[in-house]
């Protein structure tokens, strides 16, 4: 099985991805998914990150680079209702083709 | 009646006493479990609040030790003014320890809901973090005027400005930085945002001026490395230990001791923030399944807009020049540093208004600062008296040491409601 992982990208680290990391992570344990990781990292960082399969990000803050995978803005994961947090979670999960049991 | 009101004032001494970490982890355990976050994710957000409150006291101690020797020294060998210790956002410190911090929290998400059901307001205050604004306005008027009641109300009166102001920008916000749906009551931010409204219109039309401009990106890629906080940091403490003639061994300490301030006080903001985050998102989802068939704009944290190129390289300009203006202010007592941190904030909040020009927004930030510098000043000694009250490095203000910061000391709009409350003391 690879390893999948979700980037939660933000502007200043100190707390919109850490709530948006947070549902991520909570949900991903929730449904037993073993091979999906979840990081929270600042936009300055992303470079670092370019090339890497596997991945799908998810923005908190508008960004220029382009990274060349599936990407998602996650505002929905501050300001959405619980439904529409489910349904974007399940979009990127969709994109990583992460099979789900049930 | 004196004796229950006698007993409710014993209990909130009481309370108080135990300091800030001990406080606002009953308070957030308290008020997480009846929200419905769950007993044991409350109480796990409470301890992590109060740890990052609790470092945020070691850093603080670090920047008095450090800093206000060196500060006097360099204001003696240049007969400068500027002898306040910049404590930066330490007043998170302030803002989740005084008393009316659980008031304020029950008050304000109260008055949103009726002001969003009449029609007042655009804006879900959802943003519980950034209700820490609001708090430290309220925590100063308490420290002026003796009441908790009215530090409440005060801070209350900040955040519903917050929340007006960001109908006003909302919508560019998300024009601009592609988020539908967001709004950012967060007082710093809209109030830069209002202020650059009409400045930048000036700007626009002044010749020569209208036409300037700098690209992001090659200041970026030019000077990216300034950008660090730690790498800031380390020049800041290297020039004013050489300023203060503490020699070059002497400097290369204090430069080192300012980049880990730079670095470490944002961390532990970070951790208090965390630990915030099983009520925020219960507040979020309360208020958004209340309002699902309105068009709102749901408050984030201030954050969001910063992604923007030419948020980081007005900044980095933003840097040095703020610190050139600190030293020029007649009359200004504060030197930047810690409080530096807050400059990205304003340019992100500047940023959708001047559509990316990077000169205007360092223009229009400069302009801000100006009143944020004579406000910190001049609440300078509320600043302090309100570290003292809650039982906050008594020590280094016995030694001497007297407090300011941009974000909460100087914030103008906390300044003008504090003048206005002291009438009533």
């Amino acid at each position: 099985m690879d390893q999948k992982l979700i980037l939660v990208v933000c502007g200043a680290g100190i707390n919109t991805s850490t709530m948006a990391g947070e549902f991520i992570s909570d949900e991903i344990s929730k449904r037993k998914l073993k091979n999906v990781k979840v990081k929270t990292v600042l936009v300055n960082d992303l470079p670092r990150y370019k090339g890497q399969k596997d991945m799908a990000i998810v923005y908190m803050t508008k960004v220029d680079t382009d990274m060349g995978v599936p990407s998602f803005q996650g505002m929905n994961f501050l300001i959405g209702t619980r439904d529409t947090k489910l349904e974007l979670f399940d979009k990127i999960l969709e994109s990583l083709d992460v099979e789900q049991q049930g | 009646m004196s004796g229950i009101y006698s007993t409710i004032v014993a209990g909130v001494d009481w309370f108080v006493a135990l300091g800030p970490s001990v406080m606002i982890a009953i308070v957030l355990t308290v008020l997480g479990t009846a929200f419905g976050a769950g007993f044991s994710k409350s109480l796990r957000g409470g301890i992590i609040t109060g740890v990052g409150l609790a470092g945020l006291f070691l850093v603080v101690d670090l920047i008095v030790a450090a800093l206000l020797p060196a500060i006097n020294a360099m204001a003696e060998n240049f007969n400068l003014q500027l002898r306040l210790v910049d404590v930066g956002w330490a007043d998170a410190g302030i803002a989740w320890g005084w008393p009316g911090v659980a008031g304020v929290m029950l008050g304000i998400i109260a008055v949103n809901i009726i002001m969003v059901l009449l029609k007042l307001t655009k804006t879900l205050w959802t943003d519980v973090w950034s209700y820490w604004h609001g708090q430290v306005c309220g925590a100063f008027v308490w420290v002026v005027t003796g009441s908790v009641t009215l530090g409440i109300i005060a801070a209350i009166i900040y955040l519903v400005i917050g929340s007006l102001f960001s109908d006003i920008t909302a919508k560019r916000y998300q024009e601009y930085n592609d988020m539908p749906g967001i709004g950012v009551p967060c007082g710093p931010t809209v109030l830069a945002s209002v202020f650059a409204i009409p400045v930048s219109a000036a700007l626009n039309k002044i010749p020569g001026i209208n036409k300037l401009n700098a690209s992001p990106e090659s200041i970026k890629e030019r000077f990216g490395v300034f950008g660090e906080v730690s790498v800031m940091g380390a020049i800041i403490g290297l020039i004013i230990g050489l300023l203060a003639g503490y020699g070059v061994a002497g400097a290369l300490v204090l430069s080192m001791q300012v980049a880990a301030i730079m670095l470490i006080l944002p961390r532990m903001v970070s951790i208090i923030a965390e630990g915030l985050i099983p009520i925020t998102m219960k507040v979020a989802e309360f208020v958004r399944e209340r309002f699902k068939d309105r068009e709102l704009h749901v408050g984030v944290d201030c954050a969001v807009l910063l992604g923007h190129s030419s948020v980081m390289a007005s900044a980095l300009i933003l840097f040095p020049l703020s610190i050139l203006l600190a030293a020029a202010l007649p009359g200004n007592g504060m030197l930047p540093i810690a409080s530096l941190a807050l400059i990205p904030f304003l340019a992100g909040a500047v940023v959708p208004f001047t559509r990316g020009n990077v000169i205007h927004t360092v223009i229009i930030v400069l302009l801000l600062l100006i009143p944020y510098l004579y406000a910190a000043t001049n609440m300078s000694p509320v600043h302090t008296e309100t570290y003292a009250q809650l039982g906050m490095f008594t020590e280094e203000i016995e030694g001497g040491a007297r407090f300011a910061s941009w974000d909460m000391g100087g914030d103008p709009i906390s300044w003008i409601i504090n003048q206005i409350f002291r009438l009533f003391s």
